[in-house]
């Protein structure tokens, strides 16, 4: 009932941009549920864009048509929603669909991202990502990955698609 | 069949607030077998936390018995419960408050052996120990004399963790052990759990609201709404074939990370009814999309429809009779 209000409060006047940070992540699902469904219908009746901020990949799935996923202050990953949950390419984002329990696959064990997150007051050297990237070679640490452009619409910033290192497995 | 380890038998916990009763559990039973996870999940407020909390007797239950290897153990008195804390622990869901924040990390897993005599106050003996269960939790060897706010949630889970194992029980109530983390966080400390549980034989009884976990980590689950079980099956089973229409609902709004599975989404009415003084009858009656006259009246029974699969509701009752 919290978030209804909000959520009348933000399209009060009308917006055609909405940021939502997090704006679920403190109900619970049958609630959510409903939050998700009502945000969708008034995007559609009022043409709003929206800017849905979560670390929920379910709901990303339901609700976005484009995604870009951050790491360490940096987006390191944009792609629509079909090119990124059939098709994820840096490696942060694939350990990231590896953490998360499956309800449609059983597996044995999840397969964690090594490491934590680290200190954004002191990021480290290269890509943001190499001290917990099961493919970072030497140069990860030291040369800044650029943008480099998978298909139309998919951009990932990672040494392995500049062609500068190989990946160990295929990705 | 596998031996039975803890029995729950009409369970009721009720709290005493200015507007009226509280029925935060309100006749619950089930049974658990030794080295199985049992998944206890349901929305906030249903009262998941109090059973874990009812079954340790950190809370006193209001009505109702607890049977601990064939023991009842809701009757003994401090001592006897002191002396069975060594086979049934908790891990707790906030790694940030369940900490003492003046103890380091080897004062706090060094605790419990200090409070039950295993070994005595600052010795060698300990201080192996203590290091012996920093290395089974993942916890580097360097942070022997870190804080816990010196630590991020995953370590402070770890240190909670090895804290409820330094006493090698045989049960434990873990309470949302996971909820506070972030995901790539929470896949380390779920394997974790699952490691220490194939290593050290131990039953968890997992209190969780997030669906895709305790499927992951479950055996069985129990499916709880306002202080009752409404449906408990195997974990598959639960996921193929949910007949609750609460529990068919819950399922059906877990948001899945994936564009493939288009499901129909069941989209319930209305919130959480208040668990004070509740009229009899279901309690999830006046959300449910398929309520009759008898659901406002009378309660529905826990029974089983075969497979292990236990159920409270008129409608399944109806249409299995027919």
């Amino acid at each position: 009932m919290k978030q209804r209000v909000v959520i009348a409060i933000a399209l009060a006047c009308n917006p055609s941009l909405l940021i939502a940070d997090e704006p679920t992540t403190a109900l619970d699902v049958t609630i959510q549920a409903q939050v998700l469904e009502l945000m969708r219908n008034l995007r559609e009746e009022f043409n709003t864009a929206m800017i849905l901020i979560t670390h929920d990949l379910g709901i990303v799935a339901e609700t976005c048509d484009k995604v870009a996923v951050m790491y360490a202050g940096e987006v390191i990953e944009y792609a629509t929603l079909e090119q990124l949950f059939e098709n994820p390419k840096h490696p942060y984002t694939i350990g990231l669909f590896g953490s998360i329990p499956s309800l449609e696959h059983d597996v044995e064990r999840l397969k964690p991202i090594k490491g934590l997150m680290p200190d954004p007051t002191n990021l480290p050297s290269g890509c943001p990502f190499h001290p917990r990237c099961s493919h970072a070679q030497d140069i990860c640490k030291e040369r800044k990955p650029i943008v480099a452009n998978i298909e139309e619409g998919h951009m990932v910033k990672c040494l392995i698609y500049e062609g500068v290192i190989e990946a160990k497995e295929v990705l | 069949m596998a031996e039975s380890i803890l029995k729950v038998k009409g369970i009721k916990k009720y709290f005493s607030t200015p507007k009226g009763m509280l029925h935060a559990v309100d006749g619950v039973d089930f049974e658990m077998e030794k080295g199985e996870t049992l998944g206890l999940v349901g929305e906030s407020g249903c009262g998941k936390s109090t059973i874990g909390r009812v079954i340790l007797r950190l809370l006193e239950p209001t009505e109702g018995e607890i049977y601990f290897e064939d023991k009842n153990i809701s009757q003994l008195n401090k001592k006897e419960m002191i002396k069975l804390r060594r086979d049934m622990q908790i891990i707790f869901q906030d790694p940030f408050s369940s900490l003492n924040p003046r103890l380091s990390v080897s004062e706090i897993i060094a605790e419990p052996l200090i409070i039950h005599n295993i070994v005595k106050k600052k010795n060698s003996e300990l201080e192996k120990e203590v290091l012996r269960l920093m290395d089974l939790v993942g916890l580097a060897k360097r942070l022997v004399n870190a804080y816990p706010h010196e630590l991020d949630g995953g370590r402070r889970q770890r240190i909670g963790i090895a804290r409820a194992l330094a006493l090698r029980p045989k049960f434990i109530v873990a309470d949302e052990p996971v909820s506070a983390l972030d995901v790539s966080i929470q896949a380390q400390i779920l394997n974790l759990l699952q490691d220490l549980q194939e290593e050290l034989g131990l039953t968890y009884l997992f209190i969780t609201h997030d669906l895709s976990v305790v499927k992951h980590i479950s055996d069985n689950i129990a499916v709880m709404y306002l202080g009752k079980l409404v449906e408990k099956a195997p974990a598959d089973e639960l996921f193929r074939n949910s007949l609750h229409p609460y529990t068919q609902a819950l399922l059906s709004a877990i948001p899945v990370p994936s564009i493939k599975s288009k499901r129909e989404r069941i989209i319930l009415k209305g919130e959480i009814t208040s668990p004070i003084d509740p009229k009899p009858g279901c309690r999830f009656a006046a959300r449910c999309n398929y309520a009759m006259d008898r659901c406002f009246k009378e309660d529905p029974e826990l029974t089983e429809v075969g497979n292990n699969h236990h159920v409270a509701c008129f409608l399944v009752e109806e249409k299995a009779n027919n």
